[in-house]
């Protein structure tokens, strides 16, 4: 079984204890702030959001929005450097890692090849090329998260696909970024890569600090490194999830910052990870081009997860795919953070992306706790 | 030396970024970078100010300055901007910080004397600027050929200004020396008692400044009804907070740093647009969890630890980034003189105090923790400037060139104060509710 520390939204803290009362057991989902009965954190925050938001009682204006991207962007960081963290420590067997990819590619293409086909036959105009409205939809839906106790070697191994399967979307939304950035693809390909350089900087950097720090500037140290990563990642219009994923196996090959990066992300990701779905909620705007755009990515999805897992299966032995396939239903937080990105990037333009990937996430999370086939993580 | 050549990276790494887009950037996007920026390098500036015995909040300040528009540039005028956005829950958090060090059954022995100590400190410093200041008009840069009861009524509202401290300093200062003890105590509850009476003081001195000018005579009637809704609602409304708060650490217990910041947030959002003091509200807040509900122990204790650091170092990060260098340039002489003047009164009010009110030679470091301006100097400058766009705009100049001198000064004299009387680290030998 994979260590819970290098979980998407994991960590050996109070909140992984398991939950009682047997007639929630199907929500037996990571708890959301230790409430009970637990649920998986996105099926709390986004409807929370929602209901504070423009389109709920209005307590949050959409003015304020934008000062939130700080906090989007730093979310993006660290659920990169989860999935970085979880690559770089656990240093998957290269099968396993083409199992996970081809999954996640699979989802990709099923979603943003039928989202493309049915815009383009139902005549919808968007502000932004249909293509790329697909294609972020579908690396929305390829991200799948994994169940919090996988007992058993096959069920482990589905867990473990359905980590690793985040790692190329991280790959595939910061192209997409590049391709909406303000200044070209040109320009964009090199203030990528120096967004990428800059995290291994502030990686080492942090790596140097950690050997010296104390507790609590240790965790200063860490929100500031983060903040560092994703300030530079958004300044320059790169991918903040990327910068983050980088930063994270940079950390995992470090020493001091191995453990040191553990101990506090566990303290750390809550805040961060609700603030994020809080967000996401909030800017969701109901209308026919949202439910247009967010009920084939919820049944194609589903579709893709299935293939995906049959393609998988072959490579690694996981057991039944449809065992598999139930594993990666539950989507995470890593699309709707994604979505979200995009959306500050492009503006207005984006809205409805951010609007559907959220609606979506709730579905397949509520799909994902019907069908999973134990505790998962959100 | 580790240390140093991690801030370099840095440096180098966020200079680089920050040169490579040519176009002025989206302000919320640099907000994460300057906060990021912030919490890497500004503790570091802290730990080399406390190997010199000076505060650590001085190094937060000095590490702004240092990097801010006006000199290094590598913290640009939006990201210093954007920084400020934390102000809010920084403010809420360090009041809180301070209700939960306000503990009354400790404080009530020696209150009456406390007070007699304020009072005394504020009429000897009133009785003092204030004459002064009607003297020096004319040479003031502010509205030097106003003469008579005019004069007078600006000299008055000026001097109410010029008396303020800030609660907000003497806090941080506190936490982050983790101090406890007497004069700590004594200080806290001199500025925060002090501060309320000036706050009336100055909006009684604005009516009477708006009655010699014949401005806005329409809003006469409701300002007192006003203050009276910022005092008492911010005291309901706080107290509300902190009763919900206490109630979450009792029966859950769970993310309590989170919980902590989450109510900062409500506590500073909520105040302001209720047109409430997010001050006075977090304040009683804490207060309300200090003296009121149990004893939470470690939990409030380790949420308090984990949330400060953060939320102080940016606080006085973005200080020190947004200290105007250009108004201390312009009016520096005229601001030091009056600071002078304001030291001189501040030492005189507190001998005075400490005659009346019995407290004995310990007390007399206190004028050492009075020194410090800000947030709440600033909010009535800029209340001025407001209101009275002409002369009101240079008299926040002025404003702003004494709280460069005085933010800058306050946190190293009140730390040598606490250092002098053994204060320093008393929050780690003792639990809270001793």
């Amino acid at each position: 079984m994979r260590p819970l520390d290098t979980r998407e939204l994991g960590g050996a803290d109070a909140l992984d204890a398991p939950v009682g009362a047997p007639r929630y057991s199907r929500f037996r989902v990571r708890a959301a702030l230790g409430l009970r009965p637990a649920v998986a954190p996105s099926l709390l925050f986004i409807p929370l959001g929602l209901l504070l938001g423009p389109s709920g009682v209005g307590l949050i204006s959409h003015e304020v929005v934008p000062h939130l991207a700080p906090i989007v962007s730093a979310s993006l960081v660290v659920l990169g450097i989860f999935i970085g963290l979880a690559v770089g420590r656990r240093r998957p067997s290269p099968r396993l890692v083409a199992a996970a990819a081809l999954e996640a590619a699979l989802t990709m293409g099923v979603v943003s090849g039928a989202v493309l086909y049915l815009l383009r036959t139902w005549g919808i105009v968007l502000d932004l090329p249909l293509t790329l409205v697909a294609v972020a939809l579908g690396i929305v839906a390829s991200v799948s998260s994994a169940p919090a106790e996988a007992r058993g070697q096959h069920a482990s191994l589905a867990a473990s696909i359905a980590d690793f399967d985040d790692v190329l979307p991280v790959v595939a939304g910061a192209v997409v970024l590049g391709l909406v950035h303000p200044l070209g693809p040109a320009k964009a390909l090199t203030l990528g890569t120096w967004a990428v350089v800059f995290a291994v900087m502030i990686a080492v950097a942090a790596d140097l600090l950690f050997r010296s720090a104390t507790g609590g500037e240790r965790g200063a140290f860490l929100v500031g490194a983060i903040g560092l990563i994703a300030g530079g990642a958004a300044y320059v219009g790169g991918s903040p999830l990327l910068a983050g994923f980088v930063a994270g196996i940079a950390w995992s090959r470090l020493h001091h910052s191995s453990a040191a990066v553990a101990e506090n992300f566990g303290r750390l990701q809550h805040p961060f990870m609700v603030a994020m779905l809080l967000i996401a909620g909030i800017v969701v705007e109901f209308s026919m081009l949202v439910v247009w755009l967010a009920v084939p990515v919820v049944l194609f999805r589903l579709v893709g997860k299935l293939l995906g897992a049959s393609v998988a299966g072959r490579l690694v032995p996981s057991g039944a795919i449809s065992e598999l396939g139930a594993a990666l239903v539950a989507p995470g937080v890593i699309g709707v953070a994604f979505a979200l990105q995009l959306a500050h990037v492009t503006g207005s333009a984006g809205s409805a992306i951010v609007s559907a990937a959220a609606i979506a996430t709730v579905v397949n999370e509520l799909l994902g706790a019907f069908v999973a086939p134990g505790p998962r993580t959100a | 030396m580790t240390r140093l050549f991690a801030l370099t990276v840095c440096v180098v790494g966020v200079w680089l970024t920050v040169a490579s887009v040519d176009r002025e950037p989206v302000a919320p996007y640099a907000t994460a970078l300057g906060i990021g920026f912030a919490l890497v390098a500004a503790p570091l500036a802290g730990a080399l100010f406390e190997r010199l015995h000076l505060p650590r909040v001085s190094g937060y300040l000095a590490f702004g300055l240092l990097c801010g528009p006006y000199i290094a540039n590598i913290i640009t005028r939006p990201m210093a901007r954007e920084l400020r956005l934390v102000n809010g829950i920084a403010v809420a958090l360090i009041a809180f910080i301070a209700g939960l060090e306000l503990n009354y059954r400790r404080l009530r022995p020696r209150l009456p004397a406390i007070v007699r100590l304020g009072g005394t400190t504020l009429v000897v410093m009133y009785g003092l600027l204030l004459p002064l200041l009607w003297l020096a008009w004319p040479w003031l840069p502010i509205a030097p050929d106003v003469a008579g009861l005019t004069r007078f009524a600006l000299a008055a509202v000026l001097t109410s200004i010029v008396v303020s401290f800030s609660p907000t300093v003497t806090i941080a200062v506190i936490a982050d020396t983790r101090a406890r003890g007497p004069l700590s105590e004594l200080v806290l509850a001199v500025v925060i008692l002090a501060d309320l009476v000036l706050i009336l003081v100055f909006t009684l001195n604005m009516q009477f400044a708006r009655w010699m000018l014949d401005a806005s005579s329409a809003r006469d009637v409701s300002l007192l009804a006003q203050l009276a809704w910022e005092i008492g609602g911010s005291i309901a409304f706080g107290a509300l907070v902190g009763a919900l708060f206490a109630l979450y650490v009792r029966f859950i217990g769970r993310e309590v740093t989170l919980v902590l910041l989450t109510t900062c947030a409500v506590l500073s959002e909520v105040a302001t647009r209720a047109h409430v003091e997010p001050l006075l509200a977090a304040l009683a807040a804490g207060l309300v969890v200090e003296n009121i509900a149990a004893d939470f122990g470690d939990a409030l204790r380790d949420a308090v630890e984990q949330g400060a650091l953060p939320v102080l170092v940016v606080f006085f990060a973005a200080a020190g980034a947004s200290l105007q260098l250009d108004a201390l340039a312009t009016l520096g002489l005229v601001a030091l003189a009056i600071s002078a003047v304001r030291l001189a009164s501040i030492r005189a009010g507190i001998a005075a105090g400490i005659r009346l009110s019995g407290l004995g030679q310990g007390a007399e470091p206190v004028w050492m923790g009075l020194v410090s301006q800000a947030g709440v100097t600033l909010g009535l400058g800029i209340l001025i400037a407001r209101e009275f766009p002409d002369w009101g705009g240079r008299v926040q100049a002025l404003v702003v060139a004494l709280i460069a001198l005085h933010e800058l000064i306050g946190p190293i004299l009140f730390r040598a104060a606490l250092a002098r009387s053994g204060e320093i680290g008393g929050m780690d030998q003792s639990s809270p509710a001793a």
